[in-house]
């Protein structure tokens, strides 16, 4: 009888654990974490100092786009026409142009972004009811940005010439009396933004770090303590002494996820209350979310110590893991525009499951009815992953 | 009675290639059974499936009585392990060490607190026992490795090179404490590649290329050598050692320091033949005397017997 369960607790990752050892396990476990000064803050200070990174300096909306204007109309609505664009916080004007032949230096040294040629005889076009143009050359160093800084410029454009014919229009209509004759430009398009109206690109990735964070902590902590007892040699004893390979896993995952847990409640909180990113789901969902993603990045944690011998290359593989984690996320290029093989890779990445349950709470408040299947296939992915890690683990151990 | 530990035809496969090959031997209660053998000859794998940590692809074997096939847990609290790799955690204090390492064990209460006093009496703590194992001298962390593998009180100590990098007055120290073992009926099992270590046990087992090739007393292995060994010193040995070698009626030869011990086959006059060499190359500053065979020159012996 003894043989057959023995067996069992020998084969079967589940093999039950007991309380006693798992604690001093655990407690050990805590008192190397919070021993050293360097190690305490490395557990605290990245995820903070992270958020407070992309929350201020990184933001992809386009602001101050420094232009060189040329103005060859020098009318009061080609003047008109250009306060247009220096009125919003979008363009600020750096310098005005007598030739058009001033601007490829200052183009080619990026001191400006946009370059703006009202040409000669633009109110005169504009009056007589012909085309009137006007030329613009952007910069495009930065195609995303660049594509950002053509549609404002399209919109106050099109917005400008709209006005111009409303005018027009409406006094053709008081002084004719016709009805019904329409202009092409006068049907407005009138877009509302749901989810996140200003379009912040901060209100956008701040609640990502979330993902990005926890991964970082728990797979990087995970699997250096664990390689770190390889290399000092204390796993030699570990092994010959009777803790079961269960004890020692949960031993050391229960530590590390209560660390990420406690960073995560900072960094939402920190999110919400400093950057003020509008939070409309449920909190609680938040969490269980989160303890779920904590576990699945513990199990690659896990795994990464298992093909690696020293520190050195667990960071090294912890790195491989994790920039293809965050590339293939939809935390920065949405998945939608990525090859379909690339798509694929993304679909089995716990952090893309992740990252869409969290920006679901935060930005559209919206819960376990609409994200049940996220927390599903994440719930999924991360028994999968423990179970084949720790198995990889305890095969290792022999 | 049942010996303590006993294999029979033990053997590991790693692929095609063999670490250890169908040995026997077993060690009785209170025994220091010495493992001797140089890198790589599979003491540490066979330490492993005695431990209960690597599993046999051959033979059979049992450790206080626990088939080392099938009931590995039980074996596994009831040994000692203390490996060449320092084996303490660094960054906690030494009652912490002593109290994680008790408690795997099952050990809890006032029996816990009674043997980590006992482990810290043995390493000679004194009162630096709230200090960070990093911040103790080698000497004390080596002592301190030994009574954290005993926290239990396992009557088999599986002891695997536990004194490579520590300097001879501490590994003296060391002996003391197994020898201490070993009188209160404990019985140690230990690998090592130092001769003069191998002469403090009751019984060595040389082991080369995976195979047990002599087992014995090291009094008995020393007697039991088919060759006189001669101790020869002479100014410039390396050029000479050369030279001695290619004698025909020497069978072995090895430099110990900065003499060399010549073997020959029993009764030869060695000390005549080669005296006349010496004369003909006109070598007059040169000493050399019969001495009883070291284990190291059974060693060599044996190993070049196995083509080492």
């Amino acid at each position: 009888m003894n043989d057959t369960s023995r067996e069992k607790k020998k084969n079967g990752v589940g093999g039950f654990m007991r309380k006693g050892i798992l604690k001093s396990m655990v407690v050990k476990e805590f008192k190397q974490m919070f021993r050293d000064t360097r190690m305490r803050i490395v557990l605290f200070a990245p995820p903070i100092l992270m958020l407070f990174l992309f929350g201020y300096a990184v933001s992809t909306d386009v602001t101050g786009v420094r232009m060189a204007i040329l103005d060859e109309d020098r009318s009061q609505t080609s003047r008109a026409f250009i306060e247009r664009f220096t009125s919003t916080e979008h363009f600020v004007p750096y310098t005005y142009l007598r030739s058009p032949r001033e601007v490829s230096p200052l183009l080619d040294r990026g001191e400006v972004e946009l370059f703006l040629h009202v040409e000669k005889g633009f109110s005169s076009h504009i009056r007589s009811g012909k085309t009137a143009s006007v030329q613009i050359v952007v910069d495009g160093t930065d195609s995303s940005r660049a594509a950002v800084v053509v549609s404002y410029v399209n919109a106050i454009t099109s917005d400008f010439s709209t006005e111009y014919f409303l005018q027009r229009i409406r006094s053709v209509v008081i002084s004719k009396m016709i009805i019904g004759v329409r202009f092409r430009q006068n049907i407005g398009l009138e877009e509302r933004v749901m989810f996140n109206p200003d379009l912040s690109s901060r209100n956008f990735y701040l609640p990502g770090i979330l993902g990005l964070l926890i991964s970082l902590i728990a797979v990087t902590m995970t699997s250096m303590s664990v390689v770190k007892e390889r290399e000092v040699g204390t796993m030699d004893q570990i092994v010959v002494s009777p803790i079961r390979s269960m004890e020692f896993i949960m031993g050391k995952s229960i530590p590390y996820t209560i660390v990420s847990f406690i960073d995560i409640v900072i960094i939402s909180l920190l999110t919400i209350f400093w950057f003020k990113v509008p939070f409309n789901g449920s909190f609680i969902f938040l969490l269980l979310s989160s303890l779920v993603f904590i576990m699945t990045s513990i199990s690659v944690g896990l795994f990464i110590s298992t093909i690696s011998r020293t520190q050195q290359q667990a960071i090294l593989s912890t790195f491989l893991y994790f920039l293809p984690s965050i590339l293939l996320s939809g935390f920065i290029f949405p998945i939608y525009s990525m090859p379909e093989s690339m798509q694929i890779v993304a679909y089995i990445n716990p952090m893309t499951y992740f990252i869409s349950i969290v920006r679901g709470v935060f930005l559209r408040g919206v819960g376990f009815f609409f994200l049940w299947m996220e927390l599903g296939i994440m719930t999924v992915m991360g028994v999968l992953l423990f179970l084949f890690s720790s198995r990889r683990f305890k095969e290792g151990l022999e | 009675m049942a010996a303590t530990v006993a294999v029979e035809k033990l053997t590991r496969m790693f692929g095609s290639f063999t670490a250890v090959n169908s040995i026997d031997f077993s060690v009785s209660r209170g025994e220091i059974f010495g493992f001797l053998g140089p890198n790589g000859a599979g003491k540490s794998t066979t330490i492993k499936m005695l431990c209960g940590i690597l599993v046999p692809t051959g033979g059979k074997g049992q450790v206080n009585g626990f088939d080392i096939l099938s009931e590995q847990e039980k074996i596994k609290s009831t040994i000692g392990y203390m490996s060449q790799k320092f084996s303490l955690y660094d960054d906690l204090t030494v009652r912490e060490n002593l109290r994680f390492f008790g408690s795997i064990y099952g050990l809890e209460g006032k029996k816990l607190s009674d043997r980590i006093a006992h482990a810290m009496d043995m390493a000679e703590i004194g009162n630096r026992g709230d200090e960070v194992v990093k911040n103790l001298p080698m000497g004390i962390k080596q002592r301190l490795a030994l009574g954290s593998a005993i926290l239990h009180d396992p009557p088999v100590l599986f002891l695997d090179e536990p004194t490579s990098g520590v300097d001879p007055i501490m590994r003296r120290n060391f002996w003391e404490l197994i020898y201490n073992f070993s009188e209160a009926g404990k019985t140690i099992f230990i690998t090592t590649h130092y001769m003069e270590e191998a002469e403090h046990c009751d019984r060595i087992a040389l082991i080369i290329a995976g195979k047990i090739i002599a087992l014995d007393t090291p009094a008995r292995l020393k007697g039991d050598l088919a060759y006189e060994v001669y101790s020869f010193s002479v100014e410039n040995f390396i050029e000479m050692f050369d030279y001695i070698q290619s004698l025909d009626f020497v069978s072995e030869t090895a430099i110990f320091g900065s003499d060399i011990h010549v073997l020959c086959e029993k009764g030869f006059p060695l000390k005549r033949e080669l005296g006349a060499l010496m004369k003909k190359k006109n070598i007059t500053n040169y000493h050399i005397e019969k001495i009883s065979p070291t284990l190291e020159d059974v060693f060599v012996t044996h190993a070049r017997k196995h083509g080492v």
